[in-house]
């Protein structure tokens, strides 16, 4: 199920609020809870019953391990690498084996160790991710969830459930663990606003660049791109991933509020960004906060001098680039941003960062070129159609020109949008460690009103809900 | 009232209007029919200009699916009636009886036909058409029947956005490739041939349609569309819920022609492999209904399962016009 359709807006969302709100107002925190699982159970389940008993099984065996970790702290560090282990595993069966035995076998010959069909089940690196990040704050020695039912709630809870924010465990289950009683209007009123405005960045903005993009992409796969259309889908995907990625970020936090929890920033204005290095400090947050602690600082992090640092920033972002999915482009997507971590780092040492105005310009403008080259990697169907968009991007494309005025009206809006406005939870006043209270940058009525011809808007897409891209990861 | 119940109730008020005046902008018609140019479907534009802007008379028109639309020859049926009759070709990939029925009134109520032929399959679809909403006017998507009408939200929901996205097209055409003045330049023709390729404005929707698909994949889907094939899948009691939607429409078409007085004829044309008659005839009962079966047995005349291919649409086509040619001479001696 999906955010942007009928049967979650308007049947699962209303039915769930309702029954939550009416147990917690009772003090039946338990069943509250119960209400939101099953919610999510159903959310998850909606396409497919299929991996219905991989999620829940992982949640078990975790937890499991979580408590195990815990009560017996002189099998911790076995009972932790069997964690990691089991979690990689599944990881690594479902999303890497076949790419893993193609490569095998295309250096070595054979047909490689893996032959069998395998369709990669829903949020599987999300939900391994958070329970990774679990299992290493318990063995570390931080107190495991108090209850399964809490755990559970972490792992399931169907605004994040699918495609983040990746929620750290001690952000989350104090939350879970207290629902409170009382219904807050603040909450609600501030949910609401970041769902709708979250949904028309995904409905109207992305889902309509995506018919800009997804054309010159398969062009693109078929050698047959010229300049001005590849400028056109670079630029097209470019907002396009931003708009679809952060407006699902927004819905999560949004549905989270109407339920009284809090999820972390995920975007923070990232196109805004003067540096690579302030780039992967508003882009995709939760991500970068775990590969910082859970890949860049084992790994050695910056205590090892600064060659080790940059070895290390290179590995934590191929890893990161691999999260994505199981693909040589993804891998090189990864490696080009570790690669442009490391120059700036370089430069910043040897030069110092931008002060002048003019060289915010500059610098702000390189990054977004660099960051528009990397998703061009990111979103091609292959490396030759990768090389094939980033050489008509420099000028050595032969293809037809698309129709210019409506792609560029449309790229120029959402530009216009991400470089120029402040990011919806910046406009609505959200601080996830902070009392929800609407800031209204209009007279209240006057914003109601206008969420309200927005929310209007994003009901004539509904019909046709466009996936989200980071389901495919 | 609570400061957030009454913000709320702005918020939702306001919506509410909102879609209701998007619901409302006008938009030209002939944009509306062209404004849909992916596969197939752009045929539609040319469907509007055949009615609208193209004097040749109609003296028989099919509307149909892509059944009908790769199916039947106009020339071939022009040829086996005799006396050069002006055949055209109305049909439109998908299911779904709500678009014949808008491209049925879109004919009748502005030209004069010689006879309409509808296309018929195993069973009617249950399912509203997927572009219904895309040339329907506001009052049709409302007024549609809702039970069992699975795409009736939808297609309301659609609504708003739909009449916005054509007034933006009606105000700046060229922007989205379209026109708002017919030019004949780019008119295809009063009956253009869909059996061997469609193409629309020198664009090529489908590849050749000369190509035979493989015996055994052939029987294999029609073995497999015969296993799943669910005529009921409500309790008795509910039986005629079920197939409500297609039936309001066809009965639509039926009244209409009659009041114009319009010979309507149903064609039984269904996939390779399917029974001999429709599963329920009674719908079309008090119409002629030309079936061809002998026709749709070879293998060698099917392009894919549910396609003729241009040999077989010629044979089919053939066939069609003997018929209509005979049920216009029956016609004629009884009247005379």
């Amino acid at each position: 199920m999906i955010f942007s359709s009928f049967e979650f807006l308007f049947a699962l969302l209303p039915l769930t609020l309702a029954g939550f709100h009416l147990c917690r107002a009772r003090g039946w925190a338990v069943a509250a809870k119960l209400v939101l699982v099953a919610a999510s159970l159903v959310f998850y389940a909606w396409s497919g019953l299929r991996f219905l008993p991989l999620v829940l099984g992982s949640v078990a065996a975790n937890y499991t391990l979580g408590a195990m970790l815990h009560a017996r702290r002189g099998l911790a560090r076995p009972l932790f690498w069997v964690g990691i282990a089991f979690n990689l595993g599944l990881l690594g069966y479902f999303k890497y084996a076949a790419f893993a035995s193609t490569n095998i076998a295309a250096l070595f010959g054979g047909d490689g160790f893996f032959t069998q069909a395998v369709i990669l089940p829903l949020a599987i690196s999300f939900f391994t991710f958070q329970q990774i990040a679990y299992l290493t704050e318990t063995y570390r020695g931080a107190p495991p969830a108090g209850s399964a039912l809490d755990y559970a709630l972490f792992i399931l809870f169907f605004p994040h459930l699918i495609a983040g924010p990746i929620t750290h465990h001690t952000e989350m289950l104090p939350q879970f663990a207290r629902p409170g009683r009382r219904f807050d209007g603040g909450c609600a009123t501030m949910g609401a606003s970041i769902l709708i405005l979250g949904l028309a960045k995904k409905t109207l903005v992305a889902d309509t660049l995506a018919t800009v993009a997804d054309p010159v992409f398969a062009a693109a796969g078929h050698g047959a791109i010229g300049p001005a259309a590849a400028w056109t889908g670079a630029l097209a995907y470019t907002f396009q991933l931003y708009f679809d990625f952060s407006g699902y970020s927004d819905m999560a936090i949004g549905l989270g509020l109407l339920f009284g929890i809090r999820f972390p920033v995920n975007f923070a204005s990232p196109y805004q960004s003067a540096s690579i290095i302030e780039f992967w400090r508003r882009w995709h947050i939760t991500l970068s906060r775990f590969l910082r602690a859970y890949v860049y600082i084992p790994l050695g992090g910056n205590r090892h001098g600064p060659l080790r640092r940059h070895v290390n920033l290179m590995l934590t972002m191929v890893v990161g680039g691999l999260w994505h999915g199981a693909g040589w482009t993804f891998v090189l997507w990864g490696a080009l941003h570790g690669s442009c971590l490391v120059v700036n780092h370089v430069w910043r040492g040897t030069f110092g960062a931008a002060t002048s105005r003019a060289g915010r310009l500059v610098a702000w403008l390189v990054t977004f070129l660099a960051v528009v080259a990397g998703w061009v990697v990111f979103r091609s169907v292959s490396m030759a159609a990768a090389g094939a968009m980033l050489a008509a991007m420099a000028g050595f494309g032969n293809g037809a020109s698309p129709d210019l005025l409506v792609s560029t009206g449309l790229i120029l809006v959402a530009a216009g949008i991400a470089f120029l406005l402040p990011d919806t939870l910046a406009l609505t006043g959200y601080a996830p460690d902070a009392a929800p209270r609407p800031r209204w940058n209009l007279p209240p009525g006057a914003s109601a009103a206008a969420l309200g011809v927005i929310a209007a808007l994003c009901f004539g897409r509904l019909p046709d809900p466009g996936v989200f891209l980071y389901f495919n990861f | 009232m609570s400061p957030g119940a009454r913000l709320f109730g702005i918020g939702g008020f306001t919506a509410f209007t909102t879609l209701a005046l998007l619901s409302m902008v006008p938009s030209d018609r002939y944009i509306q029919w062209q404004a849909t140019r992916t596969e197939a479907f752009a045929r539609l534009g040319w469907i509007y200009e055949r009615i609208h802007f193209d004097p040749a008379p109609i003296d028989v028109a099919f509307i149909g699916t892509s059944h009908t639309m790769n199916g039947i020859d106009g020339e071939a049926v022009a040829t086996a009636m005799g006396g050069c009759p002006d055949i055209t070709n109305l049909s439109i990939p998908s299911y779904g009886r709500n678009l014949h029925w808008l491209i049925a009134r879109e004919l009748l109520e502005h030209r004069t036909v010689g006879t309409l032929v509808v296309e018929v399959v195993e069973n009617e679809t249950r399912r509203s058409h997927p572009l219904f909403h895309a040339v329907a006017r506001w009052r049709d998507i409302v007024q549609a029947p809702m039970l069992l009408n699975l795409r009736y939200l939808n297609d309301l929901a659609l609504l708003p956005l739909d009449r916005l996205l054509l007034g933006v097209k009606t105000l700046l055409p060229a922007a989205f490739g379209l026109h708002r003045r017919f030019d004949p330049a780019q008119y295809d023709g009063p009956d253009p041939d869909n059996t061997r390729m469609v193409r629309v404005h020198n664009q090529a929707f489908t590849g050749p349609r000369t190509t035979s698909e493989d015996p055994a994949a052939l029987d294999r889907d029609a073995w497999e569309e015969r296993a799943d094939k669910r005529y009921n899948m409500l309790p008795p009691a509910l039986a005629d819920l079920e197939y409500a939607v297609p039936l309001h429409y066809l009965r639509q078409i039926e009244t209409l022609a009659a009041s114009r007085h319009v010979p309507l004829v149903f064609l039984y044309l269904p996939s390779y492999g399917q029974d001999t008659t429709p599963h329920d005839p009674a719908p079309y009962a008090g119409h002629p209904m030309l079936t061809v079966s002998d026709l749709l047995t070879p293998h060698a005349a099917w392009h894919d399962f549910a396609h003729l291919n241009a040999a077989g649409a010629a044979a089919v086509s053939a066939r069609v016009g003997h018929l209509l040619a005979t049920a216009a001479r029956l016609a004629d001696d009884r009247c005379g």
